[in-house]
Parts: C-alpha cells; structure tokens; sequence
C-alpha cells in the first residue's frame, strides 16, 4: 500500500459491521448510530476505496450513507472476495480477517465505482429522507429524464459549486432542449468540450446528481469523441446559456447540431431534425462536412450524402421495389426544395 | 407520429410504471400486457416507447403475465406482433430472465415481406437500405430491419417506485404474475363469483375454480357461504399499507 493511502474493507452482518483500514480495525453496530460513526471515522482517513460484500440486503444501509457522504464505496461479489482470498493465501475465516481480506482486495484489485443500484438508491433516499426530514417521494428519484428547467437548476447549482472558472459546450438532447428546439426531456447533457477537462469537475457533477436526484452522469463527456465531427471552428457558432458561478454554459450553434443529428442517424435524430426543418443553407453546410467526416467515418459520410441528395432530388418516398433500387456514387444537382428531415 | 394523442397517452402510462418519460404519470391503473400491445403497434413512429417498454420488459419480466401477453399478441396486426416478438428477443438478450416471455411468441410471426422498423426509414430508399444492411438479427429473424435500439435502463425508476406507484402491479410482485395475482386483483375490487372472475380474468371456469380453491386454502381468500369469494383481511391490510403518492407529489415528480 503506497503511503499515505487508505483501502477500507467493511466485512458486514445484520448486527455489525467490521472494518479493517490498514492497520486499524474496528467494529460498529449495524444500525443509523454505528453508520453514522463508521462514515465520521472514515471521513477522515479519506479512503481510496471502500469495499463491501453483498451480503442479502444488510449492507445497503451501510453503502448508502457512504455514498452520500462521498466516499468512493464498490459493493463486491463475494465469490471474487473468495476466490481472491484463496490466491492469497488466506483461508482462514473471522469477521476481522474477512474485513482485512475486502481491504486488500480493495488494494489490490481496485473494482470500479459505479452508480449505486436501485435497491441502494432507495436506501439512499430513505436516509437523506431520515436526516433532513424529507419524504423520499418528493423531488425526482433516480434516473429520469431532466426537462429544461431541471437541467438549468443542476447547471446553475453545479457553478455555485465549482472552485475554478470552467466553460462546458453541450451538445445532443440536452442541447436541443436548453436552446429550446425541442420540448421534450434528458436523462443526461452530453458535453463536448470542456476547459478544464470534465474529469475535473467530477466531485461537484455527483455532489449535485446527490443532492438532486440525478444520475451521477447526469453531466458528462460521454461524446467527447464526436468533437472530430465538428469543424474547427464550431466555438464560434456556440450560442450562450449563461454563467453559472464560475460555470460559463454553452451550446452548439444551431448549424453544428443539426449536423451532429444528421451524423447520428438514428430515429430519434430524424425526429429532432423534423422539428429542427434545417434550410437549404444548412443542409449545404453538413455537405460540405462530408468529405471531411469521411476521413474517419466514410460509412456515416456516405449514409449522410445519399440520404441528404436523395432528398434534394426528391425522391424521399421510396417505391415498394426499392431494394433494387441502386445507391447512387454521384451527388446530383439538387433542386433545394427538400429539407432533409423525412 | 401519426397520433399524437396516443403517443402522449403511451408516455403517461409508460411514466406511471417507472418509465422516465418527463410527463405526468397516468392516473388510471395500466394494463402492462395491453401497453406493451400498444406500443408495439406505435412503435413504427415512436422510437422512445419502444426503446422504454423493451427496457422494462427486459428489466422487470416478472411483472409481466405471460398468458395475457400471447393474448395480446394474437390480436395484434401482422407488424406489431413482429415487433412484440423482437422487443422479447431483445430484451431476452439483456436479461437472462425475461426468457419468460418467450412463450407469448408463439402469436408473433415473422414478417413475409421484410421492412423497416421505423415509417420513416421504411419510405425512405437509402434509410431503408442502410437498416436493411446493418439489421440487428433479434430484429431481422422477425423480417424487420433496425440497426441499433439503445435500451435505457437508467431512464426506468427502480422497483419499489413502481410498486408504490402502480398498485395494479403489487399483487403480482406478491404472488406472481399469473393467474393467483388476476384473481386477487379483480377480488379487490369486491367480491365475486367465480364465474364472474372467469370472465373478468378471461380464463376457464376450471382454472379460476382451481386457482381459487388454492388461494382459499392459503387463507388469502375467504368463502362468503356460497356467495363468492372476497380477499382475506391480511391480504386487504397488505394492500393497503402502499400508501397511495399524493398527487402534489406526482406534479413535483412530472414538473
């Protein structure tokens, strides 16, 4: 263990839980006061990492007020705890040592956080509810789709919570429902450039997702990649949202969205693009991207122009024998009447 | 989408049972089998409830009842039955368990004549051209061609909302989805016969018969001398203890 670095391992039953931090190791009931002293003691070693066992339900108290309190917590299957506890030797079994096995593991193995599972959300919930005298079933529960107002209120709560001045740029559904192309909601804001990066910001994105009832990647830069897409100089078409603290929020510029939709070319872009009724202008802007896209992605180029010049040449509404119909190679002089969208 | 209503009806009902739609939820109970019928059929123009009922058959297959899915799937038109048929393969291939559902298949038939999921690309030639080659075989073994359905597991609130929310669905996390669980649903809604529970589960009067016969012998129903039967006290009181979110709340949660 590098110094300075602490791996907790929580061995838990219904009545205690046994906790091993380095060379430390002690032991609280299992209920709100025992938790409650665990996250205080833990507080402040500031772990690297957690670990529990799974162990039917008796643990979910435990993982959510650590969670809550922001401790990196990773509930562990415990037929890899025991298969690593066999390649290390350790066969020997009492709460202490089992505790000490999960701290090791947490060491050694390193198992990813993720988002806590539903029955541990509700858990969550239940505390936060206990704790500040809130029913649970008010304000948004996990994982729903944000609308515009609540994605402005985690906006605006996130720049109040960050330290250093940082711009987003986002792009995809939350950036049509924030620029008010469409009216519907998002589980998430797809940010595609940030300074500095949104890794950064990681703390403060789940400390709101917490406070809110938000997907811890309520915010993220999931389509960080599809920045190739864009044109150089798309930074100069983003539209402002507004500054938020320390937060600067924009959007891609219309014309960048709508080839964004047109890239992605799934239904759902479609039905954005019906909404959207890009211009001739706009439709010749994406085209003039193609050869571009084509250097990376040269199926989606091509999906792009035969879909957009079979538009503009107006054959949108294909004949019942259309799968002998052939794919033209060359774009066709266009008559610009068609908009691109169906 | 050729009926906007039905789709703004599709998410309210979809949103009552844990579906991430940012609409406010239905207030009539929801007929999970009958739901998942309707969107299949609106499926063709509506991409988000199909992505949302595939995602919840797939995470939450034990509150489905099989037998009335198939009979929901018998009467759906040749394209919607297809669908239903792929929304199960796909949502088999997440979950191992909703392998449960594929006895409601046997009313699903592949298409004769291949086409495109969507309308959209359906009457589009280079759309359908580039879904046809890019099919994703759960959908091409039932002739409908679709290259991706993102499923959105993190857009479905978890269990114990749902429960809370749909009470229409408690009584089949309590003793499963089937026939037990339609007896009980109708019988809370008073005492019947069980010729009256036959009809209005739709099944024979041997099976609601036996099926009674067991929940009596359990004490989760109780016999009213010749009278028909009515829910025992316990399973009324179990009931009862969701109590029902009220609708400040259910605003708080649609705004």
């Amino acid at each position: 263990m590098s110094e300075g670095t602490a791996y907790a391992g929580i061995d838990v039953s219904k009545a205690e839980l046994e906790v091993a931090v380095g060379e430390q190791a002690w032991r609280v009931p299992n209920d709100m006061a025992g938790i409650e002293a665990l996250v205080d003691r833990l507080r402040e070693r500031s772990p690297e990492l957690v670990v529990l066992e799974a162990t039917g339900g008796h643990e979910t108290a435990a993982v959510a007020a650590l969670a809550e309190a922001g401790l990196p917590v990773v509930v562990a299957n415990p037929r890899q705890v025991r298969d690593f506890a066999r390649a290390t030797g350790q066969l020997a079994k009492t709460d202490r040592i089992d505790a000490r096995v999960l701290a090791l593991f947490a060491e050694r193995v390193r198992p990813e956080v993720r988002p806590l599972p539903d029955e541990d959300a509700q858990a969550l919930q239940a505390l936060l509810a206990s704790a500040h005298g809130v029913d649970p079933c008010i304000g948004k529960t996990l994982y729903l789709d944000m609308t515009r107002a609540e994605l402005l209120n985690a906006l605006q709560r996130l720049g109040s919570l960050i330290p250093d001045k940082t711009q987003i740029v986002i792009a995809g559904g939350a950036a049509l429902i924030l620029g008010g192309y469409v009216d519907r909601g998002t589980v998430d804001g797809d940010v595609v450039y940030s300074d500095p990066p949104l890794t950064q910001l990681r703390s403060s994105i789940v400390q709101v997702a917490r406070e809110m009832g938000l997907s811890d990647d309520w915010l993220n830069d999931g389509v960080k990649a599809f920045g190739d897409v864009l044109p150089e100089d798309f930074e100069q078409r983003t539209d402002r949202i507004g500054s938020f603290g320390n937060l600067r929020v924009l959007l891609l510029g219309r014309i960048d969205l709508i080839l964004s939709k047109f890239y992605g070319g799934r239904e759902v872009d479609f039905e954005d693009l019906d909404v959207m009724r890009p211009t001739d202008a706009e439709i010749e802007f994406v085209l003039n991207q193609l050869d571009r896209i084509a250097r990376f992605r040269p199926d989606k180029a091509l999906k792009m122009q035969l879909y957009l010049e079979q538009g503009r040449a107006g054959t949108v509404d294909a004949p019942p024998e259309v799968e002998e119909a052939e794919i033209p190679h060359q774009r066709r002089p266009g008559d610009g009447t068609n908009r691109g969208g169906s | 989408m050729k009926n906007e209503q039905e789709r703004m009806r599709l998410a309210a009902e979809w949103a009552r049972v844990g579906g991430g739609f940012a609409v406010e939820p239905a207030d009539e109970p929801v007929d999970i089998e009958q739901l998942v019928g309707r969107t299949a059929t609106a499926a063709p123009g509506d991409y988000r409830a199909l992505a949302v009922a595939t995602t919840w058959l797939a995470k939450y297959p034990e509150l489905v009842n099989v037998r009335r899915l198939g009979n929901v799937a018998a009467e759906l038109d040749k394209l919607p039955a297809a669908i239903l048929g792929a929304m199960i393969d796909v949502a088999r291939e997440a979950n191992p368990a909703a392998e449960r559902l594929t006895s409601a298949q046997k009313y699903c038939r592949p298409l004769r004549n291949p086409r495109a999921l969507f309308d959209r690309t359906e009457s589009n030639t280079v759309l359908r051209r580039f879904a046809k080659e890019g099919a994703l075989p759960a959908f091409a073994a039932w002739g409908i061609w679709q290259d991706e359905l993102s499923l959105k597991f993190d857009a479905l609130r978890p269990i114990s909302w749902v429960l809370e929310n749909s009470p229409e669905l408690r009584l089949r996390a309590l003793y499963g989805p089937g026939l037990e669980a339609e007896v009980m649903l109708a019988l809370d809604r008073g005492p019947a016969t069980i010729a009256a529970l036959a009809r209005e589960v739709d099944a024979s009067y041997s099976a609601t018969h036996a099926t009674v016969s067991r929940l009596v012998g359990r004490g989760n129903v109780v016999s009213l001398d010749g009278q028909g039967v009515k829910l025992s006290a316990p399973v009324r009181q179990w009931i009862a203890e969701y109590p029902p979110i009220a609708r400040k709340h259910r605003a708080n949660l649609a705004s």
